[in-house]
């Protein structure tokens, strides 16, 4: 269980900036979605809390510390956990040795091969299997599971829905409730409103690099959300 | 017929020394699609190490073998680190220059040095000692030895990048290294323990290549082409391929020796040639 | 500015310009400078000349390899193939069989070129570091196919005679010749690479630096350009070899296939000089003067410097020495770049 803290922060690649003046608090034990169109800055933002963006200006803290220049490798093994867009799985590595290798750091928690393939129930007759053969919804769930191998204080995930069969993104989503509740920080990266809405406690919406909104999906319309996703005016 | 077969044997056993030597190329290449070009100047400074010590203090290459992998590990690590990190990239270009200027320097300091003479390690009586086989045919204990110590060192370092957690590390470096960050593996560090791997073996590589024939300072060159030739021939980023291609460039030596005397070298490179239009991929084709 | 993004630039009053005022400075102080040297030998020693020779004959080779390494990104390691062909080419042609100087020379080079094609043929399946290493093996084998050939001495000293390849000139006369023509590969190489790069083949080399890919998809076609490319530069080694062993007067197999003095040396010019400038070989070929001035006859130390210097600036200054003195200012001494000239801004 972690708290986030990111104030002023400008990142983006090279000579393009992603995101502008950001602030963002994200409380411990907490489930945040973070949404917005493509090109929002949603993805730059989960990066840039795993050191894979250059910062410009701006601080990130977990629990107080600020990350600082720290490199990508050491945020993992301070609990920062990251499912990258695309699953990015080790191709060539059977889903037994992705999952193990997602224990690289050796962080003691709840979580084993055992615990991984018991809440993933699918990818269990896989194991031996090669990582560039499975499916799409396989693959998301190896890579969800290889986060939790490192048994993350934080756990971060871009776009798990993209691309997959409704009911298989129920199953994740449903497993990741589960994290949550046994007390991990989770914030998700969503395109899919209904999705994050209906996952989320709190949600932010992101436009052109910076939040425009943010509060409990409760006491959000879905016509502001709508409105702050797509650029028109909130009155 | 049994000269033939005589030949084919020692070109087996010549295989050996080459998938030993080729060993970290191999290694380096499947880790970070790096090629070190200095690679053989670095066996052969490894073999005026242990001249130099056997010729100072008396210490056997043998007993200087041990210090020579350890230190050339170290060494390896630390210019991994220090030196070829800096070249990493989407331009192999830096790399290439790195290495090569590297090898050149080595070899020019060791002409410094050691002169043009030619040198051969004395490792003993196992130089002259053989095992008859019927037909004729004699296999010599050293030849066999490295035969052997090549493929013990490759089912060694198969079985460290399968089971250990440094081996998976290493291979999902390998993969993805972007991605093997993100599980708080140092990719650096990996680089770096490759190429330690690498010139730890190279050291090995150059005590045999020291004993079995006599080698000067611009030896170095000629090996690397070898050592490439049996990665290539084998399938690039697979170390059985790399014994195998070692052996078939081995044999090709040999064998086009017995059939017209001093047209081994030529006929290893044609037969390099030959795999690189036929099967761009190895005789395995590890990978698509 | 308004105009979309199909507006060609002549329809918003911009032109493309190659040559700017430093370029045109730059292109005429090199021409007066080899007007100068061309009208020189007769003020210079012997000994002189035999160092301008070798000079003006690296400067060929540095600007063919960083055509090929710096524009078309091929890292070769092989340039040695092309030098030690064209060692034998003129041998065979001006001492066994009579055939002119210069004929023989551009001979050389031909046989450079049509050997090229086949080479070529097998390097170019190679890529990065692969490459460097196949270009090495290939030339291992010519080197070694030479060596089994008997008519070519099978290894054997090789010398060129006053009677046979020299019949008729005076030692001073073919000093001279060998003089003017090796200034002619220097200066020559140099403006054939600027020639190449403002011709189409270079717009394609430049969409093949940046995206092999995206070049390949645009229309170029990447394998033919390189081809082009290794063929146009094994002609020139080939000129510069034949050159370079008639004014040594003889051919042995190790210093006609010598990786060290054909690649090595070259490739060390262009690295501190500066990969990927026309400037950067001119620059390389002047600290490869200082280096040897300082060392005289210690080749080993030679190389040793050489390297040392190019591998601290292959890792801290990619662009080389020119690349320092154009992080100050662009400083184009040779008209090569496209630059887009918006109206009003002459």
């Amino acid at each position: 269980m972690s708290h986030i803290s990111i104030e002023g922060l400008n990142a983006g690649y090279g000579q393009f900036q992603a995101l502008f003046d950001l602030d963002l608090e994200v409380l411990a034990g907490s489930r945040t979605a973070i949404i917005g169109a493509n090109g929002a800055g949603k993805s730059t933002l989960l990066r840039s809390i795993v050191g894979q963006v250059d910062i410009r200006s701006g601080s990130i803290r977990i629990d107080g510390r600020d990350l600082g220049a720290s490199r990508t490798h050491r945020r993992a093994g301070a609990g920062v956990a990251l499912v990258p867009e695309g699953r990015h799985l080790f191709a060539t590595l059977t889903v037994r040795d992705n999952l193990l290798v997602g224990a690289h750091t050796r962080r003691p928690g709840p979580w084993n091969l055992d615990a991984v393939l018991d809440t993933f129930p699918l990818i269990r007759p896989l194991v031996g299997r090669r990582a560039d053969g499975l499916s799409g919804g396989e693959k998301q769930a190896v890579a969800i599971g290889r986060a939790l191998m490192s048994n993350p204080n934080v756990l971060l995930l871009d776009e798990v829905s993209l691309g997959l069969a409704p009911v298989i993104v129920g199953d994740l989503y449903a497993a990741i409730a589960d994290v949550a509740d046994a007390g991990t920080t989770v914030v998700v990266v969503e395109q899919d409103i209904i999705q994050a809405t209906a996952f989320a406690d709190v949600v932010h919406c992101l436009l052109e690099g910076r939040v425009v909104l943010s509060g409990p999906p409760g006491e959000l319309e879905l016509d502001d959300i709508r409105n702050a996703y797509f650029g028109v005016a909130v009155s | 017929m049994s000269d033939l077969l005589n030949a084919v044997i020692q070109g087996i056993l010549l295989g050996g020394l080459y998938a030993l030597f080729a060993t970290g190329l191999s290694l380096a290449f499947g880790v970070m699609r790096f090629v070190n070009l200095a690679h053989g100047d670095l066996a052969i400074l490894a073999a005026y190490l242990m001249l130099s010590s056997s010729a100072t203090i008396g210490m056997s290459p043998w007993l200087a073998l041990p210090i020579v992998v350890i230190g050339g590990a170290a060494v390896g690590y630390a210019t991994q680190r220090a030196l070829f990190n800096r070249t990493l990239g989407r331009d192999p270009m830096p790399g290439i220059l790195v290495t090569f200027g590297l090898g050149i320097v080595i070899q020019n300091l060791l002409l410094e040095r050691y002169s043009f003479t030619q040198q051969r390690l004395d490792v003993g009586s196992i130089v002259t000692e053989s095992i008859s086989l019927p037909g004729g045919i004699s296999v010599g204990l050293l030849p066999l030895l490295i035969l052997v110590v090549a493929t013990v060192l490759l089912v060694a370092l198969e079985l460290v990048l399968r089971f250990t957690r440094f081996g998976r590390a290493l291979r999902a470096t390998a993969d993805d290294a972007r991605t093997a960050q993100l599980v708080g593996i140092d990719d650096r560090r990996m680089y770096g323990a490759a190429m330690a791997i690498a010139f730890g073996t190279v050291a090995v590589a150059g005590l045999f290549v020291g004993s079995r024939t006599s080698f000067g300072p611009a030896a170095g060159p000629t090996l690397l082409l070898f050592g490439f030739e049996a990665v290539v021939i084998g399938g690039l980023g697979s170390l059985w391929g790399t014994l195998l291609g070692g052996i078939v460039l081995g044999v090709s030596q040999t064998v086009a020796n017995e059939l017209s005397i001093g047209w081994d070298l030529l006929a290893g490179h044609l037969a390099f040639l030959a795999v690189l239009l036929l099967r761009p991929n190895g005789i395995l084709q590890a990978r698509s | 500015m308004t105009g979309g993004d199909t507006t060609a630039p002549g329809s918003i009053g911009a032109r493309i310009e190659r040559s700017s005022t430093t370029s045109r400075i730059g292109l005429t102080g090199f021409v007066l400078l080899v007007i100068l040297l061309a009208v020189a030998p007769g003020f210079f020693s012997a000994q002189t000349k035999i160092t301008l020779i070798g000079i003006f004959t690296y400067l060929a080779l540095a600007q063919m390899w960083n055509l090929l390494a710096g524009y078309a990104g091929l890292v070769s390691i092989g340039q040695q193939a092309f030098v030690g062909v064209a060692a034998y080419a003129v041998f065979v042609l001006a001492e066994r069989n009579g055939v002119p100087l210069l004929i023989a020379v551009l001979g050389a080079g031909l046989v450079a070129a049509v050997l090229a094609v086949p080479s070529g043929a097998v390097a170019l399946r190679l890529h990065g570091g692969y490459f460097a290493v196949g270009s090495w093996v290939l030339a291992e084998v010519f080197r070694l196919a030479t060596l089994r050939i008997d008519a070519l001495g099978a290894g054997d000293i090789q010398s060129f005679s006053a009677a046979s390849a020299f019949s008729g000139l005076s030692i001073d006369q073919r000093q001279n010749l060998l003089y003017w023509s090796a200034l002619a590969l220097g200066a020559g190489g140099t403006l054939l690479v600027v020639a190449i790069l403002r011709s189409r083949v270079g717009l394609a080399l430049k969409a093949v630096a940046d995206d092999e890919g995206a070049a390949q998809a645009l229309g170029v076609d990447v394998w033919r350009v390189k081809l082009a490319v290794w063929i146009v530069a094994a002609f020139w080694c080939g000129l510069a070899g034949a050159v370079i062993h008639l004014s040594a007067s003889t051919v042995t197999n190790d210093n006609a296939f010598s990786v060290a003095d054909w690649t090595a040396t070259v490739i060390f010019i262009v690295v501190v000089g500066g990969v990927s400038s026309v400037s950067g070989p001119v620059l390389g070929v002047g600290v490869y003067w200082i280096v040897t001035e300082v060392f005289e006859d210690a080749t080993t130390w030679r190389l040793i410097v050489l390297g040392v210097l190019a591998v601290i600036v292959a890792v801290a200054q990619p662009r080389g020495i020119f690349g320092l003195v154009e992080r100050r200012r662009r400083l184009p001494l040779f008209p090569v770049r496209r630059r887009l000239v918006a109206p009003g801004r002459e």
